[in-house]
């Protein structure tokens, strides 16, 4: 018998789902990826301190075991929730019924950027949609000038890239114009935004451009 | 006899041989044990929204190998379809 369906159809029904009511809600969802260790939680703080007297912010975090950046965000002031239930063990990267059962322990109807902050993983957490409005990659400069082109489906999908831990450029040998150059052989229209938590590089024209994302998806709201 | 004929995009994150290794796991010892999966891989297909040209990508840059435009356009080989199942013989 003919079945044609895609093996992610139940994951898409449910990230439709997800989308539609967040949009309702006028809720900017933004699904985060990197590889592990790329200062994805150190960018979610920091964003959080920037943005969190102009926009009402709540954070889904993933990942295998323990609830520690749940923890680190929730002491910036804003909701989380940390996906990694026993049920959920040992996960390798979020799906979209985990987004929607998370988002249910959320006050979504009390937000206006849902920040989620997908398993560290390049590979993965790409295949799946979320229900986001918008998909941001973080490379760490410590990682390899060349990953984009080593998996280039997360970074071709990335509505912006962050290349993050700019203040370890001179200590590693790392090559930033070849980063960038990656990028755009996988994505000519990326966005990158060169970031560092430690100088705060970066820092007010990531949140800037995310305000600004927000405020786009409001507009085009009314 | 059961098999199962899937199309597996290159560019859907998901590896063929991965998906048939899972696949006998998953029916193994069980009362679909005979069953087989077909994993099919489909090449990443691209458009040049430049020339229009069609070609196919095996690794990055995404750029058209015509007018070397890199403004282009995935068409398929990122989704990963159950095509078809075919039953044979009696039923358990």
């Amino acid at each position: 018998m003919s079945v044609e369906e895609s093996a992610f159809a139940t994951n898409d029904r449910i990230a439709a789902e997800t989308r539609r009511r967040l949009a309702e809600r006028r809720v900017l969802a933004v699904n985060l990826l990197s590889a592990p260790g790329s200062g994805k939680t150190s960018l979610l703080e920091a964003t959080i301190d920037r943005l969190r007297n102009a926009v009402r912010i709540g954070v889904i975090e993933g990942d295998v075991a323990t609830t520690r950046d749940a923890d680190r965000v929730a002491a910036h002031g804003v909701p989380a929730v940390q996906v990694n239930t026993e049920m959920l063990s040992a996960t390798c990267h979020l799906d979209a019924r985990m987004v929607a059962q998370a988002l249910e322990r959320l006050p979504s109807d009390r937000l206006d950027l849902l920040l989620i902050e997908n398993v560290g993983n390049l590979v993965c957490p790409a295949a799946f949609d979320l229900g986001e409005d918008l998909k941001v990659a973080v490379l760490s400069v410590t990682e390899g000038d060349d990953k984009p082109v080593k998996y280039p489906k997360l970074f071709r999908e990335a509505a912006v890239t962050l290349i993050s831990k700019m203040d370890l450029l001179p200590h590693c040998g790392g090559d930033v114009e070849a980063i960038v150059a990656n990028l755009r052989a996988v994505q000519p229209a990326a966005e990158i935004i060169r970031t560092s938590v430690r100088t705060g590089e970066g820092l007010d024209a990531w949140a800037e451009w995310l305000h600004q994302r927000w405020t786009a998806k409001c507009r085009s709201a009314d | 006899m059961v098999s199962v004929r899937v199309d597996v995009g290159e560019f859907s994150g998901v590896v063929p041989e991965a998906l048939a290794f899972g696949f006998e796991s998953v029916v193994a010892d069980s009362a679909m044990r005979d069953a087989r999966l077909e994993a099919v891989p489909v090449p990443v297909a691209l458009r040049c929204r430049a020339c229009s040209a069609g070609f196919r990508l095996a690794e990055p840059p995404f750029a058209c190998p015509r007018c070397g435009a890199s403004d282009v356009e995935v068409l398929g080989g990122v989704d990963v379809v159950v095509r078809s199942i075919e039953l044979k013989g009696e039923g358990p």
